[in-house]
């Protein structure tokens, strides 16, 4: 049993000590959750104007273009991430006047744990310090992601000099670009496939979730502006309309029920054309202009 | 918990730990500690299952005591018959019940009337099929007076429940697992570094073949429309793999396992696709179900005594209830009885014992005519797979006349180069290795420490290389 033992430890202690360095060496790559969090820690109380949600709103929405903005929004960032984020630097929303939130046609479905991203998990708690689950993998690097992966991204920091922060100094996605834009029509399609859910289990706990943040929000006296995101029409043909219409009619209902919040429904808005987007459900950098200046105009109107 | 997940990497040395620390002067220590760690390894599934674990266990002991106690044949046969019916009862309902349910609806509906059958809103209870058999082989061995009952509940209990066989099998029989439960057990050095490289083999067959594979073959499957002729047998051809990988895989992690503890399963694979003809096929694959249909349904039924007609109906009975017992789909009975009909010739013509013997034994390759046969069976086995995978039998019937057209000429619209050049070093390490039962049993043990261990961390890289998200074994599902 000894020798059983001892050869055991022989054998796996190179493996650990190497998982080890791997880890070490993966966190020292600065990354877009991390720019996010370090930025919010020394410049939460000088933010006015914050943006949370998905993609949708990481993608689109350039702060650049709003004064004293910052996009805190990430890919398939749920209500439970909002929400800790806002409750995470909460005696230091100073200056916070609005929150925008996207209130999209899956934001009530679905949630960053039972997505296909769920691997991003790990990255809130590793980078922002926010655990909304207890699963060990969330808690490392080497475990959420494929070894090939992590090599590779050891390859281009170590090897190459390049980094993974891929948003701008303002929280901004800038990588969907007009011209490596992706087929609308197919794209909307598989979107809103991928969008419709099966069931409903996460609604309660979802609608839940935003009446918190609304609550935080009216504590603080902060101003919520909820919307719907434009997309283009190959994604809106493509939805459930009973997934769409249950979605609609509880913003609507929360709309009535609280006084600091104002919703816009900009799905099928005019305004947004073919040239807007990367693909059915993103906007591109001319489509996020486009969104930005009018989010401006927006929120001067609440 | 999967046996592919770092909770069970986990799970597995505390339990190792434990149990050796008790140490064989604790024999019963240490059976309370596996049961223990078995039900705490089920109800990491779905805790509310556990307690049909617990009355089927509960109903086969007693019935099993009762069997035994019973002083005429009458109260013998009730007794039998009581645990019988519930065993299958439970199993029909969580297995079958829904597709008796759909299919007598479908049946009605043929003739215009209408109903909405009831059917149940519950997921099968994982393992169900395989704790079952464990019990009904062990109530028939008791009846049949092949073995008396097992008076120990923690003995019985953990014959049925033992962790590393419990969700998907070997199906154990009583008299093979139950001595070796009573048994004291003391730790063996070598036995347990043969169960470490078992374990290390199988995560290597499950996670770089099997999810490889199920990657492609997933993908055509679920889009079968969009792809060719030749793109579908690829698929074919892949899922083949991925479900030996995942299986095979699954049971050497199981009998590496159970080794780690003292306790050697019955062994459930022997390189199927290096087989001849079907009937050695089946001699190699899932062999603890084929051996439990052979003795307790086909021998009972007549086996191959009594004539041509009787062997010929007892083969297509075992096949037909061994596609069912895959699942309630009519793609597992057309699975099922194909598989009947490709071993029918050797049935009739007496040639179903001609391949007994490992292929090219003592040769490094099979002669021309050994090749052909391995490649005849092996297609034999893929088109068959394709009722298998396949969502519905209309979608079978679609790839397979996909596969028939003029496309089945063009070259396959995916080409995975890797893919093909890892299942090319899988299959020369399974063709060393199989005269041993798994195959990297002997690999390399003259060989210095280093090199040895350098081809250990070699394939301990390539799994993680390949690991991603803990994929399901297919078996779970039966």
């Amino acid at each position: 049993m000894k020798k059983f033992v001892k050869y055991i430890i022989l054998f796996i202690l190179p493996i650990i000590l190497l998982a080890v360095l791997f880890e070490v060496l993966i966190r020292r790559i600065p990354n877009d959750y991390g720019y996010k969090k370090s930025y919010l820690d020394h410049h939460a109380n000088e933010v006015s104007i914050l943006f949370l949600g998905s993609s949708h709103v990481y993608y689109g929405i350039n702060p650049k273009y709003i004064k004293s903005s910052f996009n805190a929004s990430y890919i398939s960032q749920s209500f439970d991430y909002d929400l800790e984020i806002l409750k995470k630097y909460g005696n230091q929303w100073t200056h916070l006047k609005y929150i925008v939130i996207p209130v999209d046609y899956f934001s009530f479905y679905g949630r960053l744990e039972n997505s296909p991203e769920a691997w991003r998990a790990k990255n809130y708690r590793i980078y922002y310090d926010i655990n909304t689950d207890h699963k060990i993998f969330n808690s490392t690097e080497i475990l959420s992601n494929k070894l090939d992966i992590n090599l590779s991204r050891l390859y281009n920091h170590y090897l190459k000099g390049e980094n993974d922060i891929s948003c701008s100094s303002l929280g901004w996605g800038s990588s969907y670009k007009s011209i490596n834009h992706k087929d609308l029509v197919k794209s909307g399609a598989t979107a809103a496939a991928r969008h419709t859910a099966k069931d409903n289990l996460q609604y309660p706990t979802n609608l839940h979730l935003l009446d918190e943040i609304i609550a935080f929000a009216e504590h603080k006296h902060i101003k919520v502006l909820l919307f719907t995101s434009p997309a283009y029409k190959s994604y809106v043909s493509h939805l459930s309309k009973k997934q769409l219409n249950t979605t609609l009619s509880t913003i609507k209902k929360l709309n009535t029920s609280h006084s600091t919040i104002k919703y816009f429904n900009l799905l099928q808005d005019s305004s947004f054309h073919a040239q807007d987007f990367y693909d059915a459900d993103h906007l591109n950098e001319i489509g996020a202009k486009k969104l930005s200046l009018k989010m401006n105009v927006l929120l001067s109107k609440i | 918990m999967l046996f592919n997940s770092f909770s069970f990497a986990a799970f597995l040395p505390i339990v190792f730990i434990l149990y050796w620390v008790l140490g064989k002067e604790r024999l019963r220590s240490q059976n309370i500690l596996l049961l223990g760690a078995s039900y705490f390894f089920y109800a990491c599934w779905d805790w509310r299952f556990m307690f049909l674990l617990i009355f089927s266990t509960l109903l086969d002991y007693f019935t099993g005591l009762k069997m035994t106690e019973s002083k005429n044949g009458r109260s013998k046969k009730f007794w039998f018959w009581l645990s019988i019916s519930i065993n299958l009862g439970f199993l029909g309902v969580f297995k079958y019940y829904n597709f008796f349910a759909d299919s007598f609806a479908d049946a009605i509906a043929n003739f215009g009337l209408q109903v909405n059958p009831w059917t149940l809103k519950v997921i099968l209870p994982v393992g169900i099929s395989f704790y079952t058999f464990h019990g009904l082989s062990y109530v028939i061995d008791i009846y049949k007076n092949r073995i008396p009952a097992e008076k120990n509940f923690i003995d019985y209990s953990l014959f049925v429940s033992f962790f590393p066989l419990l969700v998907a099998g070997p199906i154990e029989r009583a008299t093979h697992l139950l001595p070796q439960i009573k048994k004291a057990r003391s730790f063996d050095y070598s036995k347990a570094i043969d169960g470490l490289r078992q374990i290390l083999w199988g995560l290597f067959k499950k996670i770089v073949i099997a999810d490889q594979c199920a990657n492609y073959a997933n993908m055509i499957f679920n889009h079968s429309g969009e792809y060719s002729g030749s793109t579908l047998l690829l698929g074919a051809i892949l899922f083949a793999f991925q479900i030996y990988g995942d299986f095979s895989g699954y049971s050497d992690i199981a009998l590496g396992t159970a080794r780690l503890f003292g306790i050697e399963l019955l062994r459930n694979f022997a390189y199927p696709y290096f087989s001849r003809d079907i009937a050695e096929f089946w001699r190699r694959w899932h062999i603890s179900l084929s051996t439990w249909f052979r003795d307790y349904l086909y021998i009972p039924l007549g086996g191959s005594k009594g004539g041509t007609w009787i062997k010929v109906r007892n083969t297509f009975i075992i096949f037909l209830v061994s596609g069912f017992w895959h699942g309630a789909n009519w793609t597992f009975i057309i699975w099922g009885l194909l598989n009947a009909l490709y071993i029918m010739p050797s049935i009739v013509f007496n040639t179903n014992r001609s391949n007994l013997d490992t292929v090219a034994q003592g040769k490094t390759f099979p002669n021309l005519k050994e090749f052909a046969a391995i490649i005849l069976t092996f297609g034999l086995t893929v088109f068959a797979w394709i009722f298998f995978r396949a969502n519905s039998v209309q979608h079978a019937f679609n790839i397979i006349s996909t596969i028939g057209s003029e496309s089945f000429f063009s070259i396959p619209q995916i080409l995975p180069v890797k893919l093909f050049l890892l299942l090319a070093l899988f299959l020369l390490i399974e063709w060393n290795g199989r005269m041993e039962q798994y195959a990297i049993a002997k690999f390399a043990l003259s060989w210095p420490k280093p090199v040895r261990w350098g081809i250990y961390y070699g394939l301990v890289l390539v799994i993680f290389f390949f690991a991603g998200a803990e994929q399901q074994f297919i078996y779970f599902q039966f």
